[in-house]
């Protein structure tokens, strides 16, 4: 890599943050905030890409093997994306959501693996091995050079990113997640207080599947490519390592995570040197990714941003307290 | 899809089913005794089988030694390995909870699988075996040395386990422990050297199914991975923590997956053993044989 | 108000209740005594509706509840503490409290989300509501404490008050004063006696001779799993008759 440019190099690093930082803050609701074990975090996101890239795609030609491409506007595919993984969510939770703890991650695991194997064998879907090539990227007509074009789609993806963020974030302070935290702290409880457990774990389910949509489209629009391969469970454990080292219940923590973990495997990109080398650093990023995953745990089990709790600082009407003015601080650990 | 299929070829398919059961068996019942005495799901098992796989292959092929030395000696690695990890990663958090245990596990298989990789390459490997002979019936090969050395070199270890299990001071310890982890204690066994035990057996055992599958077919580095999602199928069909229920649920894994070929195409063989698992989960979740263990 | 009516619960081979009969006055406070392991709990998981009866019927306000989740039974009204007063440890108590309310707007995705006024408003209430009520038991400057990091005693009263959260027409409360010091202990009589006069029964589960008797206006005895065929006026020599034979 000799004349590598840098700004497009960390351009990259960036857009792939933000995209795995949509999956994470999708995990950190169902996981961090709803407690449900989900290890099927790819398929969702594969069932978006694939949505996205079949509404999409132009119509088959006597060459290819899919059957299927509605050739529709981009903005169609971003909306069918986070539907046919809300969609497909739905489909996996409701009948795995009544299974728990680790039940629940081996359904949801299996769920994914069995998607992965209909994708990669179903050629008439996926195009077989050869996938799509050369997908179109939303608004890349208005963009005469393709490096300025990276920078664009890294804000868009940032952007895309940050209002995901503010209206997980919003949820997560109301009634919703309050309820949904419940759930998680204590399931006896929750029921004791009349919370229909189910509905809102299938909510939570359904909304985080919805979200990583947004990723899968933004993911293959970056890639201009999709075949089944990019859909393997490295994807998920990558998700949760990113989460339980960013620090589960805590959406800023979850992409904290993210970078740091996106971060540290790019970099050794960057130290690419020869051939033979290339293939000990491919195998020190799952080396790295491990041992980052184990010492966070050991050390620090709560992650790099433990999960914050609600403080209530509004004023207390006089008459029932005589309490001095509470501090203004919103964060407890 | 049958049709033109010689009737032998069905019987084929049992055979390759029945290797598979048994290899499945031994990588199995080891995670299982590991979820009972440490109530966790170890997702690193799977890379003990790879690791037992590589080192086989390591001492066979590249080394040279004779394939039972070979096998006995990759087989004890794996299993003071298995041990190292137990008293190294898993034990100084033992207090986290289950979850946490099962995240370093997949940290754990991470290091396992990329050391594999950095040392050994991505190319898949297989140990050179001499040619095998084949028994037919009505003409068509029905089953070779090989197969029938694995399957009962599996069984033998099977069998072994239970006599070990059932008729030793050390076996029945280890039953007490993984059947009530606490009364066990306050019975006075050892549970540290307990568990020590197990996780020597289970890794050893891990480290048996590896070089079988090496003897069978390739060794790839990805093998750990592919094997783990077999054996939390066939553990959850026999319900998570019972070890016998657990040998029957690998049988039926392994066999429904080799006859699935029969009926759908064979890639689609491993997702077999997962649609199994989502049919149990649903209308069973506690595996066809296990007591209740939902929670 | 509330009718038990022949309940039978086993766990496995053993039968936790056996033929359980009992009624429960409106507006009354009613009490379930007997020792440890006489199947009080189990009684309480089976009203709530955490286990279905393996016979018998619950009924409550001329409607067969056994047969409801337990959310729905607590939405109709039927409210219950645990005997561990756990709650939801790692949330503060103002959101112990905050969570409880039935049927929260807020709670939908889309609602939630925008949080109109009528949530806006409905969060308001239920704010004052739970100000209140840590007021009677004199938590309010500690409302933004975790549940987790309670004494038992604490933990306990904010158990209470979370379920009062619910406006419930009937609140089975399972062994409400153990752990609590005897200061605390005369404010919780109080505050019991004060609920029901506001118009709210109770079903008190305790081993606590004396907390019943001082507490209840009829008792009921259960051991062995079979409560006493008809209700005991609250005659202490016939309570320790029934004690005694339990024990």
């Amino acid at each position: 890599m000799g004349n590598l440019n840098l700004g497009l190099f960390i351009s990259g690093i960036v857009t792939i943050i933000a995209i795995y930082g949509i999956l994470a803050l999708s995990l950190n609701l169902k996981f961090g905030v709803a407690g449900l074990i989900d290890l099927g975090v790819v398929g969702y996101f594969a069932v978006g890409a694939y949505a996205f890239v079949l509404t999409t795609a132009p119509p088959p030609s006597e060459l290819s093997h899919y059957s299927i491409g509605l050739g529709m506007p981009l903005w169609v595919g971003f909306i069918a994306a986070p539907v046919a993984a809300g969609l497909f969510s739905f489909l996996v939770g409701l009948p795995a959501l009544r299974l728990s703890g680790e039940y629940l991650a081996i359904a949801t695991y299996a769920a994914a693996e069995v998607l992965r194997a209909v994708f990669t064998n179903e050629d008439w879907l996926t195009n077989g091995v050869v996938g799509f090539n050369n997908l179109r990227q939303p608004f890349r007509g208005a963009f005469a050079s393709g490096d300025v074009y990276q920078y664009f789609f890294m804000a868009l993806s940032l952007a895309v990113l940050f209002i995901l963020f503010l209206i997980l974030s919003r949820l997560h302070w109301g009634p919703f997640g309050r309820a949904l935290r419940a759930i998680r702290e204590n399931e006896q409880v929750a029921l004791s207080v009349g919370k229909n457990v189910t509905k809102l774990r299938i909510k939570a389910f359904v909304l985080g599947g919805a979200v990583s949509g947004f990723a899968a489209a933004l993911y293959v629009s970056f890639a201009t490519l999709i075949v089944p391969t990019m859909f393997v469970s490295e994807v998920t454990w990558t998700v949760w390592i990113a989460l339980v080292i960013g620090g589960t219940g805590n959406y800023v923590g979850a992409l904290v995570g993210t970078a740091v973990l996106v971060t540290a495997q790019e970099l050794t990109r960057f130290f690419q040197a020869s051939a033979d080398l290339a293939s000990v650093l491919a195998a020190s990023r799952l080396i790295a990714m491990g041992l980052i995953l184990i010492v966070i745990i050991r050390f620090r089990p709560r992650g790099i941003l433990p999960e914050r709790h609600y403080v209530d600082t509004k004023a207390v009407p006089v008459a029932e307290s005589t309490a001095q003015a509470v501090s203004p601080k919103r964060v407890v650990e | 899809m049958g049709e033109g299929v010689p009737r032998v070829q069905y019987l084929q398919y049992v055979v390759f089913g029945l290797v598979t059961g048994t290899i499945l068996l031994l990588g199995t019942v080891g995670f299982s005794m590991i979820r009972r005495v440490d109530n966790f799901l170890n997702i690193a098992h799977g890379q003990m089988v790879a690791l037992g796989a590589y080192l086989g292959y390591l001492f066979y092929a590249m080394i040279g030694l004779p394939l039972v030395v070979a096998s006995v000696l990759a087989i004890a690695s794996t299993a003071v390995l298995g041990w190292a990890s137990h008293r190294i990663v898993f034990n100084p958090i033992r207090g986290h909870g289950p979850l946490y245990l099962l995240f370093t596990s997949v940290g754990l298989a991470y290091v396992i699988h990329g050391s594999l990789e950095a040392i050994f390459g991505t190319r898949p490997k297989a140990f050179i075996l001499p040619e095998p002979r084949f028994f037919s019936i009505a003409g068509e090969p029905l089953v070779s040395t090989v197969e029938i050395f694995i399957i009962v070199v599996a069984i033998v270890s099977a069998v072994a386990l239970h006599l070990f299990l059932t008729r030793t001071r050390a076996g029945m310890a280890v039953r007490a422990m993984s059947s009530e982890y606490d009364l066990a204690r306050v019975r006075g066994i050892n549970t540290s050297r307990v568990a020590a035990l197990v996780w020597i057996l289970a890794s050893g055992l891990a480290g048996l199914a590896g070089i079988l599958m090496g003897i069978q077919g390739t060794v790839y580095t990805d093998m750990g991975w592919a094997i783990i999602l077999v054996i939390l199928s066939a553990a959850v069909l026999g319900g998570l923590g019972s070890i016998y229920g657990v040998m029957v649920g690998a049988m039926l894994i392994g066999l429904s997956m080799d006859l699935s070929v029969i009926w759908l195409p064979p890639a689609y063989r491993s997702a077999v053993a997962f649609m199994v698992i989502m049919l149990v989960l649903v209308v069973r979740p506690q595996g066809i044989f296990g007591g209740v263990s939902r929670g | 108000m509330l009718e038990v009516k022949g309940v039978t619960k086993y766990f496995g081979g053993l039968c936790a209740v056996h033929d359980c009969t009992l009624s429960v006055e409106a507006d009354s406070i009613t009490g379930l005594i007997g020792p440890n392991g006489a199947g009080k709990t189990t009684l309480f998981n089976v009203i709530a509706g955490v286990y279905p009866p393996n016979q018998g019927e619950v009924w409550f306000r001329g409607e067969k509840i056994s047969d409801a989740a337990p959310w729905a039974i607590a939405g109709k009204g039927v409210a219950r503490t645990f005997q561990t007063p756990h709650g939801f440890p790692q949330m503060t108590i103002m959101e112990n409290l905050m969570v409880s309310p039935l049927r929260q707007k807020g709670e939908g995705v889309f609602r939630g989300l925008l949080r109109g006024a009528r949530v806006r408003a409905e969060e308001k209430a239920h704010r004052r509501k739970a100000l209140e009520l840590l007021d009677t038991i004199g938590m309010v400057d500690r409302r933004n404490e975790l549940v987790v990091n309670l004494s038992a005693g604490e933990a306990r009263m904010v158990e209470l008050v979370r379920q009062l959260m619910l406006d419930p027409q009937i609140l089975l409360l399972d062994e409400p004063a153990a752990g609590i010091n005897p200061a605390l202990c005369g404010k919780l009589l109080d505050l019991l006696r004060r609920l029901r006069h506001e118009g709210l029964t109770l079903l008190v589960i305790d081993h606590n001779l004396s907390f019943i008797m001082e507490l209840c206006d009829t008792i009921y005895v259960l051991s062995h799993g079979e409560v006493t065929p008809a209700a005991v006026s609250a005659d202490p020599k016939v309570i320790e008759a029934y004690l005694g034979r339990a024990a």
